[in-house]
């Protein structure tokens, strides 16, 4: 299990947290709020532990819904 | 296995929890399906119950100085609400309201999750422990938003 967040990048916009089955990839198109961003990179936030792994995934806004 | 326990297997304040365990805890909780927009609790309000985000999204807005009531973050499946009131029994720090339609929640009542850890010890451990790593998570969520302003 992933543990995502989401930062958007300009810190104009709220971010998110959520758990995914599978890791965000650049370029990956996620629903965030009322917003559709877009993955522009992905980090390890802290280590693993157990089950989860814990990422940072920071996001721009390409439209909102 | 029930798909109350599935879910809860997949939040990671119980995700190592026995399957006895997970048992007593899921007794406790109460299904919810909210309509997007359904105010789950408002700001200032008695913290007394822990929530579950199962699927769909809910919203966590703050009051500012203005009275206006900004978006802070957006909180989906696997992730937890109202544990701050869980740790400090204080006042609802924000407020949350379901941003999806049908998203699914399950509620526990502070007073049930906190007997329920003085019962079995263990189990209090690995709750109280996992709280704070979730609240360490969110702060270095919030954190990094912060810096990126």
């Amino acid at each position: 299990m992933y543990k995502v967040s989401y930062v958007e990048e300009t810190g104009r916009y709220p971010g998110g947290i959520k758990n995914e089955e599978t890791p965000p990839k650049v370029g990956d198109v996620v629903q965030i709020g009322t917003l559709k961003c877009e993955v522009t990179s992905v980090s390890e936030i802290v280590p693993a532990r157990n089950n989860f792994q814990y990422l940072q995934a920071t996001v721009k806004v390409l439209e909102t819904v | 296995m029930p798909l109350l326990m599935q879910t809860l297997k997949q939040v990671e304040l119980f995700h190592d929890l026995t399957s006895v365990q997970l048992e007593r805890l899921s007794a406790l909780c109460q299904s919810q399906i909210r309509a997007q927009g359904d105010v789950i609790f408002k700001q200032g309000d008695p913290a007394d119950t822990l929530y579950i985000i199962a699927s769909g999204q809910v919203e966590i807005a703050v009051h500012n100085a203005q009275g206006d009531l900004m978006p802070e973050v957006y909180l989906g499946s696997g992730q937890i609400i109202g544990e701050m009131g869980l740790v400090d029994a204080g006042t609802r720090s924000a407020s949350v309201t379901a941003a999806e339609h049908d998203t699914h929640i399950y509620s526990i009542l502070a007073e049930d999750l906190n007997r329920l850890c003085e019962e079995d010890t263990a189990l209090g451990y690995r709750l109280m422990r996992h709280i704070a790593q979730d609240l360490s998570f969110k702060l270095r969520h919030h954190d990094k938003t912060i810096a990126d302003q």
